[in-house]
């Protein structure tokens, strides 16, 4: 499983030496205390992952290395060298680079032109650009990163897993001997982390040191040297990664205390059917869709980017018409024109980019979990009662276990994981009969993920039904009652009761392995 | 210009690309054709002469408001820092000699383009907000300095050099214009400046985590955009023989039209000199062309109007076909 286990037996490498220090650092936001006295060291030629949960400052931490912010306090040493490091250019030439979490790359601007941008050879506004030995610079990298893309290709028509591939070659291309990355995996499905994990096992193995920033456990074990983890803006612990750290051991090392994981509850008696999709087929990619969600009952379905899942759930909410097929929702024909109908129709919906397509980053708590129900408020005059707006604001915050010290606030006072939560209340509003819902954990920190999955099921007993489309299969397989497995715009099959022992299958069928499997049984 | 010009799709990308390349170009042959043959005197030279002084200054303000469209911005005093810096040059002019004069046009644009970048770089301030702000404060000056009347004493060397002056029958003004263009036109293809003006109107956040100093960078765009109304001064003064506190009113929009009609988006990024040259040429010949069939002014209004808005909703529809 561990695509750079032969690297503990490869040929003896230079020895290690601390290349990146950082003592006693602190940062203060505001009245927020990100970074209290951190402490970390990060040695050449080796994976140094950094957990933490979100708030744990550990993104503060690696953007201090980049330059970034300035801590208020402590010492950073690049190479036994007390450093400053004032801003992008300074960590450039000490040889730090930053993958960042938000992509860094400027969309309408082309492969070669975001690979050199900030970093190029003369630094005077009206200099001519060499783009000739740009140009050759860049295909050495990115032949590197074994990445065929056209350099004059605009990023914006790249995908997502090409992007994060680009913004690894930018760094390489100035020369980074330190990497920072941060969460490099959270938009990437299954199939492009392994590849990500192989250029970084390259990158190893070129002497380069690398501080991986993740939430995500199971990555320490797949491509760990040394781990480190923050709880609330100090390092707590440091152990280099050996097969006795098990997850347990990681997960309390994360949180500092014991985290109950979440078990789903057998599904009761079988459901009768809610919603039944028959020969779907839509533009954007369904071919011939067939399933059924029961009335009360999980049903998740998986998929790479692009097997049409997406697609299907652009039909079902409302944002396209399906081309052919039938849609039957109570026993009745379900066509909805746009997502207000969908809504109207029972079909609520929980979009995947929680800050491109989900909060109003300026509006307050209040406002934005009572956006679909509004008409439950207004009173004989047509004025909105913001007495009993408040009144189930406060219920509904409370029954989700948002933390929060004022609804008044704007959403992006708090953390991703209850800002999740309040649009999780806002999907629930008005009694919808079937939830859709795309990634619904994505960046948000254990704790809240239990407390989602513990609502959920919650709500599933009371007979609402959810549909899941989430890049996790491992959550998928956690939470779902059902799974349908998809490949190419068809369902390649269903999952009943599905258990951590269906991932090797599922995860063949997503790939289109018909001939693979068909040897193995 | 694809690199990987492998795949079967390429043909139709390369074929769609050629159209693109290909409408507005077709569309100024269009508007000759059709008023060529509505009024023949249309095609003499003493009406492409004229065509070409006419559009001069916006030619000149549209490369500065390209720059600063791309970066995700725009710039709303140009037309009121023209005016300022044509009394202030006239003013200095009329005392210290022609070239003082013309160097007080120049700079007076520089500075006033450094103030409307400094605001927006340094405090954030939204462009718009910003140089709608400044607009007022140079055309204030202007009135100020000029007492609120025109000045038309000035040095006959500086009207017969710059105003009617031309060199192979091509007047200086449509020199001066087509120089600015190509000047753009360099600095946006071919050197860092330009780079860093679409990666800024691109993603600002990604230019500036790339290591590039987009406060620095801000205030020269603006800056370079206070110089085409330094230059467009030059031409407009000496072509009128005279410098008013009130010239160019509106020219500031009739830029941004122009820059729009030319394809480029007004959330930044992206954009091209040659298209936007193209845009002033379309809205030039149009008011050029309606005056001489002999249409009436608040028709030209509104019929400029019209192209504008369809060329907003073309542009935005190639953009979703994309």
């Amino acid at each position: 499983m561990n695509p750079l286990a032969a690297d503990h037996s490869a040929a003896p490498r230079p020895q290690p030496e601390v290349v990146l220090c950082a003592s006693n650092v602190s940062k203060k936001f505001g009245a927020t205390q990100a970074l209290d006295e951190a402490s970390i060291q990060i040695c050449s030629g080796g994976v140094h992952i950094l957990l933490g949960e979100n708030g744990a400052g550990k993104s503060t931490l690696a953007k201090i290395f980049a330059g970034v912010h300035r801590p208020d306090a402590g010492q950073i040493e690049v190479r036994g060298q007390a450093v400053e490091i004032g801003d992008a250019r300074t960590a450039r030439e000490l040889g730090i680079g930053i993958v960042f979490q938000e992509l860094s790359l400027a969309p309408h601007l082309s492969v070669l032109d975001n690979i050199f941008l900030g970093a190029e050879a003369k630094r005077r506004p009206f200099s001519f650009l060499s783009r000739g030995e740009e140009a050759r610079r860049c295909r050495n990298v990115l032949e590197m990163l074994d990445l065929d893309v056209p350099l004059q290709a605009p990023v914006s028509s790249l995908p997502i897993a090409q992007k994060q591939l680009v913004e690894i070659a930018k760094v390489l291309a100035r020369d980074a001997k330190i990497i920072i990355m941060d969460e490099p995996t959270s938009t990437l499905t299954d199939r492009e982390k392994q590849a990500l994990f192989r250029v970084i096992g390259v990158l190893k193995q070129r002497g380069v040191a690398i501080l991986y920033v993740t939430h995500h456990l199971q990555e320490v074990e797949l491509i760990g040297d040394f781990v480190s983890a923050m709880v609330n803006g100090r390092v707590t612990q440091s152990c280099p990664v050996t097969p006795a750290l098990t997850e347990l051991k990681l997960v309390s090392m994360l949180t500092g205390r014991e985290v109950r994981e979440f078990t789903r509850a057998k599904p009761r008696t079988p459901s009768s059917p809610l919603l039944t999709i028959a020969a779907l087929k839509s533009k954007s990619g369904c071919k011939d869709v067939a399933l059924t969600v029961g009335r009360g009952e999980i049903v998740g379905v998986y998929g790479v980017v692009g097997c049409g899942r997406e697609s299907l759930g652009r039909v079902l909410v409302g944002l396209e018409a399906h081309s052919s097929g039938e849609i039957h929702m109570d026993g009745r024909p379900y066509r909805p024109r746009h997502p207000a109908h969908a809504r109207g129709l029972g079909m609520s919906y929980l979009p995947m980019d929680r800050k491109q397509k989900g909060i109003l980053p300026n509006r307050s708590i209040r406002e934005n979990l009572n956006l679909m129900n509004l008409r439950d408020f207004s009173t004989i005059g047509g004025m909105l009662s913001r007495s009993r707006e408040r009144e189930r604001s406060t219920r509904v915050l409370d029954e989700l276990l948002v933390r929060f010290d004022s609804q008044e606030k704007p959403i992006t006072t708090l953390s991703g994981g209850n800002q999740q939560k309040v649009l999780f209340g806002r999907a629930i509003a008005g009694a919808p009969k079937v939830i859709v819902m795309e990634d619904p954990t994505v960046g948000i920190d254990i704790g809240a993920k239990a407390d989602l999955y513990r609502l959920m099921h919650e709500l599933r007993n009371r007979g609402i039904s959810f549909l899941i489309f989430s890049s996790d299969l491992l959550e998928t397989l956690k939470i779902c009652d059902r799974i349908y497995s998809m490949y190419a715009g068809r369902i390649v099959r269903e999952y009943a009761d599905p258990t951590m022992n269906d991932e090797a299958q599922i995860l063949s069928d997503i790939l289109g392995q018909e001939l693979h499997r068909a040897a193995i049984h | 210009m694809f690199q990987g010009a492998k795949s079967g799709g390429t043909l139709i990308r390369l074929a769609s690309f050629d159209m693109q390349k290909l409408v507005l170009p077709g569309i100024i042959v269009l508007i000759a054709v059709v008023s060529g043959m509505i009024e023949p005197r249309y095609w003499t030279a003493q009406n492409l002469v004229n065509l070409g002084r006419q559009i001069s200054p916006l030619l000149i303000l549209a490369a500065g408001q390209s720059l600063t469209v791309i970066s995700g911005g725009l710039d709303l005093s140009v037309a009121a820092v023209l005016a300022l810096s044509g009394i202030c040059g006239v003013v200095v002019m009329n005392d210290f000699g022609m070239t003082a004069g013309i160097i007080t046009m120049l700079l007076t644009g520089i500075a006033f383009g450094t103030f409307n970048g400094a605001i927006i770089a340094r405090f954030k301030v939204s462009p718009f907000i910003a140089t709608l702000g400044t607009l007022s404060i140079a055309r204030g000056l202007a009135l100020m300095i000029a007492g609120g009347l025109p000045i038309y004493k000035m040095p006959e060397a500086f009207i017969d050099i710059f105003g009617s002056g031309a060199v192979f029958g091509l007047p200086a003004g449509v020199i001066f214009a087509l120089g600015t263009v190509i000047v753009f036109s360099v600095i946006l293809r071919y050197t860092i400046l330009g780079r860093y003006v679409y990666a800024i109107g691109s993603n600002t956040d990604a230019a500036f985590n790339s290591g590039v100093n987009v406060r620095a960078y801000t205030v020269l765009v603006y800056a370079l955009s206070g110089l085409t109304a330094g230059v467009a001064a030059v031409v407009l003064t000496s072509y009128v023989a005279a410098a008013q506190p009130l010239a160019a009113q509106g020219l500031e929009l009739q830029a941004l039209a122009a820059v729009v009609v030319g394809g480029v988006a007004l959330t930044g990024g992206q954009g091209s000199m040659l298209n936007v040259f193209y845009g002033v040429v379309i809205l030039g010949m149009l008011s050029n062309s309606l005056t001489m069939i002999g249409v009436s002014s608040f028709m030209q209004t509104l019929a400029i109007g019209v192209v504008i808005v369809a060329a907003v909703i073309l542009d935005q529809l190639r953009r979703s076909a994309n």
